[in-house]
């Protein structure tokens, strides 16, 4: 279960997110949508303590954020965080990096090995697993990238744009499934912000949608759809609660065309 | 009987690069001499001895550097193919180094003998400088090993006899090299301890590993991964954001706070040691003062660089200013220490003049408040990490080891 308690977080003077009061179950995929700058990638940066808010605090299966170096070491092997734009290093091969990070998250040696080499076909990067990422593509390093948050076996994992960056469709589909795998068969909970509403409502048990800084709603697909008073897609009822005037700009922009 | 006089001198001598460019050195000074005699006349015997210093200069400097050399070459823990090799052999402490001796040898007489057989025609100093910079060496070398192998209190004592060696060099260069004679039995002893607790803790390991690496990216001129293998011991070193901020691993490379009061003292002691070289109080105080302004500069700016850049403030400057949180005590408590030590080095001197002590003395302790806040000062490095009220930053980017996706 991840907590977050009267979260308040700006950067300078426009707050972006305003007393954010979330209860995140455990061994759900929880989506969080909503527009851009509304705050997605920052609440998860507040989840996965890259951001301290100034007020209010974050909880992940009772442990506090940043109360005491155990209680945080405690969450940092717990949960694993993949931002939008992470790292790579341009010198090592693929394999190197995902056992780097094997190994920074105590990952057995027999089993990271394996586990290693099962991602590296998942993705299929068998071949380019032996080559420098600097030499990879912007799909490929996106594969790669996600393959590191996978490769710690962190029960709690907090993905910022995953399904972005030049994913091929062979690649999401493996992506889907293995996450809404790791979520039934595993009991892990998957916290991700993605833009595109028809991946959300393929994979996600749980919606936030953010508005201004602020949870408009969160619930079920099921639930979104009766608050939204509507049964169309998830796109629709997402267009409903977030931009109600959508449809109309669109009449309009037609409608107003010399 | 002449490859076996090489061969047993061969054991512990350096490369013959290295004896070829002391020799060719010091034949230089010689050809030099000779010329100027020839073109103007023996009168030049006055100015020669001027000539000669820069060649008895040389022969010290060549003396400290074998010293050195007959610690680093030798120590498996200053070579990781070696040490692992080492590890892997049926070696104990009690059989020989395959490579060669870390104690000293009938053959380091022989050459410290010929170093100061080189300073011997016109010689401006004293030979007995040769074996006292061949030991100060070989201790300063010995001194880091100690702490390489995670045994750094006998470092710390050695490094404190050593400045007394010096100290009493200066008074009498006999009884510096007593001293330094005498010392030797500590080092003996060091050596044997060394050897007896090989193959070293978990954390001497880390360490060599993390030198190996370093030497290698200063060697290649860039810090990319240049091991044939990644670091699996040490996955922290290599790991992009934002797994170098996230992991869930503790530092454990940070001396214990026993040990920054022991460098804190021992660099207190060293400063002492260093400004009563000079013979006038002027050159002494005008070398402390440098000394002392330099050691503050790189005790704020390590300090800042390792609590700041990881750790950013959590809002921004207008931020704050304009929301009214101009002090956020959960994060502003990172500038005390610097502002203490800053404190410290303006106050600590003014203090102590006013007790009436000698000025060395006072340059000397003024090192030890200034020194002391920025090691010991809070918050601890480990807790202000994991803790802080901070924003997590990336760091600085080196374009060469990461990129962004």
């Amino acid at each position: 279960m991840i907590s977050v308690v009267g979260v308040t977080q700006h950067y300078g003077v426009r707050p972006v997110l305003c007393d954010i009061e979330l209860k995140i179950p455990a061994g759900k995929l929880t989506a969080i949508v909503g527009p851009n700058g509304m705050g997605k990638t920052t609440l998860l940066g507040v989840i996965a303590g890259t951001l301290y808010p100034q007020k209010g605090y974050v909880e992940i299966d009772g442990l506090r954020r940043r109360r005491s170096e155990e209680e945080e070491l405690a969450i940092r092997r717990r949960a694993v965080y993949l931002p939008d734009h992470p790292w790579l290093p341009r010198e090592r091969t693929g394999r190197e990096f995902l056992l780097t990070v094997g190994a920074l998250y105590d990952v057995p040696g027999e089993r990271l090995l394996g586990h290693v080499e099962r991602l590296l076909a998942l993705f299929q990067l068998q071949k380019e697993g032996d080559w420098p990422l600097r030499s990879y593509s912007n799909g490929q390093k996106k594969k790669v990238a996600i393959a590191s948050a996978l490769v710690t076996d962190a029960p709690v994992l907090l993905l910022d744009e995953i399904f972005g960056g030049g994913l091929d469709p062979a690649g999401i589909l493996a992506l889907k499934l293995v996450l809404r795998r790791m979520v039934t068969a595993e009991g892990r909970t998957v916290v991700m912000t993605a833009p595109v509403p028809e991946i959300v409502e393929e994979l996600a048990d749980e919606v936030i949608v953010l508005r201004d800084g602020r949870v408009e709603a969160h619930d079920t697909i099921a639930g979104l759809r009766k608050r939204a008073n509507c049964h169309g897609s998830l796109a629709e009822v997402l267009g409903k609660l977030i931009h109600p005037k959508m449809l109309d700009h669109v009449r309009q922009y037609f409608e107003e065309r010399p | 009987m002449k490859t076996r006089l090489m061969c047993w001198l061969r054991l512990v001598a350096p490369p013959d690069w290295c004896i070829a460019a002391l020799l060719v050195g010091c034949g230089m000074f010689e050809l030099i001499y000779l010329w100027l005699c020839w073109m103007v006349g023996w009168q030049m015997q006055v100015v020669g001895t001027e000539l000669f210093k820069g060649r008895d200069m040389l022969c010290l400097l060549a003396a400290l550097l074998l010293g050195n050399f007959r610690i680093t070459a030798f120590h498996p823990q200053f070579d990781t193919d070696y040490c692992s090799w080492l590890w892997l052999s049926p070696w104990r402490a009690n059989k020989p180094l395959p490579k060669g001796p870390l104690h000293l040898m009938p053959q380091d007489v022989l050459m410290v003998g010929g170093i100061a057989g080189l300073m011997y025609h016109h010689g401006h100093l004293p030979l007995l400088l040769v074996p006292l910079c061949f030991l100060v060496g070989y201790y300063f070398s010995l001194m880091i090993s100690l702490w390489a192998v995670d045994l750094p209190w006998l470092g710390y004592a050695l490094s404190f006899l050593t400045g007394l060696t010096i100290l009493a060099a200066h008074r009498s260069l006999i009884l510096g090299v007593e001293f330094a004679a005498a010392e030797y039995l500590f080092a003996w002893i060091c050596i044997r301890r060394t050897l007896t607790t090989f193959p070293w803790s978990a954390r001497a390991i880390a360490w060599r590993l993390r030198a190996a690496k370093n030497r290698q990216a200063v060697l290649t001129g860039q810090r990319v991964s240049l091991l044939q293998t990644v670091d699996l011991a040490n996955p922290e070193l290599e790991a992009p954001w934002p797994f170098n901020r996230l992991h869930p691993r503790t530092d454990k490379s940070i001396p214990s706070r026993a040990n920054r009061v022991a460098m804190v003292l021992l660099a207190g002691w060293w400063a002492f040691v260093l400004l009563s070289l000079p013979e006038k109080l002027e050159v002494a105080l005008s070398i402390g003062w440098m000394l002392y302004t330099g050691v503050l500069s790189v005790c704020l700016v390590a300090r800042l660089s390792l609590y700041v850049v990881p750790c950013r403030p959590p809002i921004g400057f207008w931020g704050r200013l304009c929301t009214f949180r101009w002090i956020i005590p959960g994060y502003d408590q990172v500038f005390l220490t610097p502002a203490a030590t800053l404190a410290m080095a303006i106050g600590a001197p003014l203090a102590l003049h006013q007790l009436g002590l000698p000025p060395i003395v006072i340059l000397s302790l003024s090192f030890l408040p200034v020194l002391g806040t920025t090691l010991l000062g809070g918050p601890r490095l480990s807790r202000w990490l994991l803790t802080s009220n901070a924003r997590l930053s990336p760091g600085i980017k080196n374009q060469q080891m990461f990129e962004e996706i």
